[in-house]
């Protein structure tokens, strides 16, 4: 039962990592491209 | 003469049926049935349905390991992770994360929809099934079949057909078994809670995110790789809009294809033997346990949100944190017409449901890391 429950934490903590660095990834992601889009800090 | 004759009987199959295999020509007409009468995911139904006759056909020898056409499919299909990532390349093609980068805080409720997985899994080794059991009943409650099928051909091989058929099964009953559960724990005001329109997504970030996704889950989870990856190149094959002829391809030929490779040798690992066992009562009992539990916690989880959240989310969203795609999304969609008519919930149901594809893989793949 210890080693399912260190299962249950780790699983169920990971899912939410991965999510989070997702979630991340996303708003980083929505930056660049943003800031490609308009084409770079030196372009007037 | 006699000889003869005798010999052809012997090698009819007639005589060797057993009662087992009749029960499971049953079951395998049953499938069909639910497939072509009620259409419940015919798509998979209906060729596991007709690989269960075929298993439990004496002497055809279709699943004797080495020899048998069904075995061969099996084992270089699935064995060897071929088939379920192809799918995943198909379904990759047809999937929009528009509406998930729109709202990316959304991607928490696919994350909670997770709960259920881990607690099923924690329920079933109370009971005392082992880890690799417990672990493949629990990730039915993703409500992925092809990430349900990648997992138990890796920890239970013997439980695959089971385990396949209580997921599509489950999926296709997602309008009857989610509305109950939906309007348990939410009240009538959350659910006319109107969602703010997300904020306008560019090609450029829809084409940039399978490939950081990619990384970032394969950086974490390696296990997952083999499905995460081509789920991701699925996607930007559609998003780049420059290989419109692999697109097609992955969503139409290719999905297609490995479909009926995918269900047929499924079906046939679910013989007499194997499937006529108490355990597989649990099996399903615990697969529509993991599907009700994770509805549930992703409904809750929306709930908890909005306590520090001045915008709030419709907790209904939370079911559709399940994959099932798009079905999850559109039952979302239409119990929030019923409370609300002009409450358009369906594109925003299908940013946790993607999410919850995804977290269905990340949660696969930890189980596999930890287990496989």
């Amino acid at each position: 039962m210890n080693e399912a429950l260190q299962i249950f934490m780790a699983g169920l903590g990971g899912v939410f990592i991965g999510m989070t660095l997702l979630y991340v990834t996303i708003r980083l992601t929505s930056i660049a491209a943003d800031h490609l889009s308009k084409g770079g800090p030196n372009d007037k | 003469m006699t000889n003869d004759v005798m010999a052809i009987f012997q090698t009819a199959g007639f005589f060797h049926l057993t009662p087992g295999m009749v029960l499971m020509w049953l079951v395998g007409g049953t499938l069909i049935y639910l497939a072509i009468a009620k259409q419940y995911e015919p798509l998979l139904l209906l060729p596991i349905g007709f690989g269960i006759l075929l298993a439990n056909l004496p002497l055809a020898g279709l699943m004797t390991p080495h020899e048998g056409l069904l075995w061969r499919f099996y084992h270089y299909g699935i064995q060897w992770e071929i088939i379920p990532p192809l799918i995943f390349l198909g379904l990759g093609a047809l999937t929009d994360f528009g509406p998930l980068l729109a709202k990316p805080v959304l991607i928490f409720l696919g994350a909670g929809a997770q709960a259920g997985v881990y607690l099923t899994f924690f329920a079933a080794t109370a009971l005392g099934f082992d880890l690799k059991e417990a672990a493949t009943m629990g990730i039915i409650g993703g409500a992925d079949g092809p990430t349900t099928i990648f997992l138990a051909a890796k920890l239970a091989p013997h439980m695959l057909g089971s385990c396949a058929v209580a997921a599509y099964s489950y999926m296709a009953l997602v309008p009857i078994i989610q509305p109950p559960i939906m309007r348990l724990l939410t009240t009538s005001q959350e659910r006319t809670i109107r969602m703010k329109k997300g904020r306008k997504v560019s090609q450029l970030e829809k084409i940039i995110f399978p490939i950081v996704a990619t990384l970032v889950i394969i950086l974490l989870v390696p296990a997952a790789a083999p499905l995460i990856s081509m789920f991701m190149l699925g996607n930007l094959f559609r998003e780049a809009k420059v290989v419109e002829r692999l697109t097609n391809a992955a969503q139409n030929e290719l999905l297609n294809i490995v479909t009926i490779f995918l269900g047929l040798p499924v079906g046939a690992t679910m013989n007499a033997e194997t499937f006529l066992q108490p355990r597989v009562l649990f099996i399903f009992f615990f697969g529509l346990f993991a599907f009700i539990v994770s509805t549930a916690t992703g409904i809750l989880l929306a709930k908890l949100m909005n306590l520090a959240r001045r915008e709030k989310i419709n907790p209904l969203l939370g079911a559709a944190g399940v994959s099932a795609v798009p079905m999850a999304a559109r039952v979302v969609h239409k119990v929030g017409s019923q409370y609300d008519k002009k409450n358009y919930l369906l594109m925003f149901a299908m940013g946790p449901n993607v999410a919850g594809v995804i977290g269905t893989v990340i949660a696969a793949g930890i189980f596999l890391t930890l287990l496989g």
